[in-house]
């Protein structure tokens, strides 16, 4: 086939990718465009062979599809096994006292992901001593992966289903341990994961950001320090432009061949030795996408040279993004690959643009995936794409390697090494502090597929009219940004946060927004052996994250009904990240000492006002009546009306709490009420109940939370006074998005009736 | 995989956007780019009577030693060491593949030029029998032309290039007229298509007989001067 024939070839892979991806619409016409594009090639040959490849390709993907449908399972019901799986050591992730891996089931060879816990020092110090594949029989519990269940939310099933994976198992003990027979196919790749598993081991000991860079560079697996360590580079885009795109994997083998060059080496050996090691290197590398990204497109430009064929780079590109498609047929939905496979495409096909127009161009092509990714972008990130990654190459990745390389004998360089790279990232950081963050907020996914095709046609013109085009481009984003900060809809939607409390209520336009609760997680305490590990908080993923998709940068009112960690725990994460222009808390709560500590990171200072019956706030508070230590029994009650329903908000108060509220005020009445306490028989009283006649109860409450909310006292009140109860366990995040008096209720998940 | 046709070695096609994102087959490149660099575009200012690079826009000497004969042409390149190899291999050598490294610029000329009907220069008889081919009308793909010149039988076959400028500006009359030739050109604006544009003459020549057969205008491009 004439070169470039193939980089055309593989267009409708990809379109028919988008056809199994949940866009039938979409990618039937995008089919029609691509092989539109290979007819008009006029070559008999790749007209077949595209043909050919298409059918291949959809055969593969309905296959993989129809064996994740047969596979998958309930994510709410787990139930009891007892199995045998295969892993490699090098899977083996731990984080505290528990660890984490991707295994095979080995009946049945299907993927599954585990989790469990060690019980000991000595237990953990004998895995990570793991040295060879293994065959564990465990039992425990195996359950369905959950997909995302707040909105905007990661969608971890997705993710998982990509890779074939639809179960998860929840170690309960391990019956049995020993070492797997592995047949003699499996002995080069077995020794591979053995130097990877050692590789890690050995980075794992490596001081402060060193390590952190080493382990993120070599064996391509994140310390769990990497959040606080690359903030900077994350915040800055340059984290996604490297350890997510594979270029310092093509940064590597240059720096390789170089040497290979400079030790006058004959090229025939050790091109013969780079693309034998290719696969090896794939698996020491971690193999992620941008990883095997990378290696196939050396591999296969390098394996045409030993065959005397060239190959196009914009084929290999090709050759790599189909075999990318056959490995995960989700490509095209992962952030990850996106900035990979497209900014690689762009460095290609930009190649011939002066300097200035390439670096635009590498921006705007990103940028549509990050904005539907990461909801938000530092404006510096294009000023440090021109003068930080040429650091890059010339000193992160020299400096991390010789620390790297130095340590076993001359450990005093390591701990130089660890020093240069801890200050390049906090200079980092604190660029990113400067003002030029973006919370853009999520646009929807057909605008950013309309900037990346604006984005590409921009580059077809000729530099002296890209000008205009550029402006209606940048126009664009200044009206998406414009609708999604001023969204002529409010909402009240409260978060799936696990076992706790985070509710919030948006005013049209954005006037004011105020939050109850931010949910949080009891935390214990831990034995002493347990390696310490950086707080994080589940609140980036869930209720912040939203905030962050809607493009929201700041909480006018953040309401905290009581103490407790599961209403309150997160508190930091809004701090931190976030503008909270006030806490109101029941009088008595703002002297106690033992929350104060969530107060100290905060980015801006915080004001926090005690309120109680009599306060004047934007909500109605209708408990506590007094000053009281903060906790279930004096929890704040607040009741508000948005689009034409009244809501109530009970925090954890109790009966006695309600029988005062209603003894207060006997005509009180609700539409939607929020059960007090998650459900528990603590409150929500029948007398409560009745008196409110509320049309719908909501239970904000944890799979399978230890204390068994909601308890089946409260079901049953629900159920005599017929209200219809909606459970985060089950619905995810419930949310009533309204406009004027009218609305309507959304909720994440199909869901289940409690009652 | 595609090979250029001057130095045989495989290259790899550059490839553009446009080309991509047109419904057109993907172009194909005759030459790699070392090749193509042998060739020098005439760009900018250049003589407006003879088409020759130079600094000005003035007509240049060689022009003005014409006097009131004018002529008005256009040229793609610049007749240097490049262009003369590339002229011994392809005329003189007869490597009738050579003849695609030039097809594409002089389709974009043509494109840009205003005319009605285009006359090849022809080659003599004893060209033919030798070299096989005319190297002009090897250039062209599929651009419809008209062979109204034929060269005299009794014009001696010595090639123009082996001669000095004396010798080559006393040159006799060499072509006439096809039978054909007035019912194609009369009243139409013709166009001149030759290799090389040295002193004119040839050209001029042709001219001469084109006008005779009552052209409206006549003017000439030439792939090197």
């Amino acid at each position: 086939m004439a070169a470039n024939h193939w980089f055309l070839a593989c267009l409708p892979l990809v379109a028919i990718s988008v056809v199994f991806g949940g866009h039938p619409v979409a990618g039937m016409g995008l089919v029609a465009l691509t092989l539109g594009r290979v007819v008009s090639l006029r070559s008999r040959r790749t007209f077949l062979m595209t043909l050919l490849l298409a059918v291949i390709f959809s055969g593969i993907f309905v296959w993989r599809q129809s064996q994740v449908t047969r596979r998958q399972v309930s994510a709410f019901h787990p139930t009891n096994v007892t199995l045998a799986m295969t892993f490699q050591p090098d899977a083996l992730v731990f984080h505290g006292a528990s660890y984490y891996f991707v295994a095979r089931n080995q009946q049945t060879g299907e993927p599954l992901t585990v989790r469990g816990w060690v019980q000991s020092a000595r237990e953990l110090q004998r895995l990570k001593q793991l040295r060879r594949p293994q065959l564990w029989r465990v039992s425990g519990q195996q359950v369905g992966i959950l997909p995302a269940t707040n909105f905007n939310q990661f969608d971890g099933a997705s993710y998982w289903h990509h890779r074939g994976v639809t179960k998860s198992v929840k170690v309960v003990s391990v019956l049995q341990r020993q070492t797997a027979p592995s047949s003699p196919l499996q002995v080069v790749s077995n020794w591979w994961h053995r130097q990877r598993t050692r590789l890690i081991r050995y980075c794992d000991q490596l001081p402060g950001a060193l390590r952190v860079y080493a382990l993120g560079l070599l064996p391509g697996s994140r310390a769990a320090e990497a959040v606080q360590e690359l903030q900077g580079m994350q915040q800055l885009g340059l984290l996604h432009l490297f350890a997510i795109s594979g270029l310092h994997v093509a940064l590597l083998l240059t720096a390789v061949e170089w040497l290979c060059v400079h030790l006058r080496i004959q090229r025939e050996h050790w091109e013969w030795g780079l693309l034998l090691g290719l696969p090896g290197y794939f698996i020491l590398a971690g193999g992620g996408s941008g990883v095997l990204r990378a290696c196939l497109m050396r591999g296969i430009q390098l394996g045409g040279r030993k065959i005397r064929v060239r190959v196009s780079t914009l084929d290999a590109w090709a050759g790599a993004l189909a075999i990318g498609l056959l490995v995960n047929p989700g490509l095209l939905f992962e952030l990850g690959s996106q900035l990979s496979y497209g900014l690689s495409l762009g460095l290609i096909l930009l190649a011939q643009e002066s300097h200035w127009w390439r670096q635009v161009g590498l921006t705007l092509l990103g940028l549509p995936s990050l904005l539907n990714g990461i909801f938000q972008w530092h404006m510096l990130t294009i000023l440090t794409n021109v003068v930080l990654v040429p650091l890059f190459p010339l000193v992160m990745l020299p400096v991390t390697l010789v620390g790297v390389v130095s340590f076993p004998w001359l450990p005093v360089i390591s701990g130089w090494s660890a020093t240069v790279l801890a200050m390049l990232d906090g200079g980092l950081a604190r660029l990113a502090e400067l003002p030029g963050n973006v919370s853009f907020g999520k646009p929807w996914w057909w605008v950013c597929w309309l900037w990346l095709v604006v984005s590409w046609w921009l580059f077809t013109r000729p530099p002296r009219q890209r000008r205009q085009w550029l402006v209606g481009l940048l126009a664009s984003y200044g009206v998406a940004y414009g609708l999604i900060h001023l969204p002529l809809h409010g909402e009240v939607a409260y978060f799936d946060v696990g076992q706790g409390d985070s509710i919030l209520l948006r005013e049209p336009f954005n006037r004011r927004i105020a939050m109850i609760d931010t949910g949080g997680h009891l935390a214990f305490p831990q034995p002493k052996w347990v390696p310490r590990t950086p707080t994080t908080y589940a609140a980036t993923h869930t209720n912040l994250n939203y905030l962050r998709s809607l493009g929201i940068d700041h909480i006018d009112d953040l309401y905290l009904t009581h103490h407790d960690a599961d209403h309150i725990g997160d508190l930091p994460a809004f701090l931190q990240a976030i503008k909270v222009k006030r806490l109101l808390v029941p009088a008595g709560m703002e002297t106690e000492p033992g929350w104060q500590h969530l107060l100290a990171h905060s980015r801006f200072p915080v004001k926090v006002q005690p309120i109680t019956i009599a306060s004047q706030v934007p909500l109605r508070v209708r408990h506590p009546y007094e000053a009281a230590p903060a906790e279930n029994a004096n929890s704040l009650a607040l009741q508000g009306n948005f689009g034409g329903l009244n809501f109530l908000f009970m925090g954890d108060l109790d009966q006695t709490g309600e029988q005062k509220i209603i003894g207060d005020d006997p005509q009180l009445r609700t539409d939607v009420l929020k059960l007090g306490h998650h459900g528990s028989k603590t409150a929500s009283a029948p007398a409560f109940i009745d008196q409110l006649r509320p049309r719908w109860a909501i239970i904000s409450a944890g799979r399978e939370n230890r204390y068994g909310h909601p308890h089946a006292e409260t079901l049953a009140t629900l159920r005599a006074a017929d209200v219809p109860a909606v459970s985060t366990q089950t619905s995810g995040m419930i949310r009533y998005v309204y406009a004027g008096k009218h609305g309507v209720w959304q909720t994440k998940l199909k869901g289940e009736r409690d009652s | 995989m595609t090979r250029c046709v001057w130095c045989t070695r495989t290259f790899e096609p550059p490839v553009t956007l446009q080309d991509l994102l047109r419904w057109r087959p993907l172009p194909v490149p005759a030459l790699c780019s070392s090749c193509q660099e042998r060739f020098t575009p005439i760009t900018g200012a250049h003589c407006p009577a003879c088409g020759r690079q130079q600094a000005t826009t003035i007509r240049c000497h060689d022009c003005e030693r014409w006097g009131t004969e004018t002529l008005t042409n256009h040229a793609l390149f610049q007749y240097d060491a490049g262009m003369k190899a590339y002229m011994q291999q392809y005329k003189f050598q007869g490597d009738y593949a050579l003849r695609k490294a030039l097809q594409a610029p002089l389709y974009r000329a043509l494109a840009r030029q205003t005319y009605d009907v285009l006359v090849p220069i022809p080659v003599d008889q004893h060209t033919w029998l030798t070299r096989g081919f005319n190297q002009v009308t090897g250039w062209l793909r599929d651009q419809p032309f008209q062979q109204v010149l034929r060269v005299k039988a009794d014009h001696k076959s010595q090639p123009q290039s082996a001669k000095t400028r004396a010798e080559r500006l006393v040159t006799p009359q060499p072509f006439m007229l096809d039978a054909a030739a007035a019912k194609i050109i009369a009243n139409r604006r013709v166009l001149l298509l030759d290799d090389v544009y040295t002193t004119g003459r040839t050209l001029r020549h042709a001219a001469n007989q084109i006008y005779l057969g009552g052209a409206k205008a006549v003017t000439s491009l030439t792939l090197a001067r």
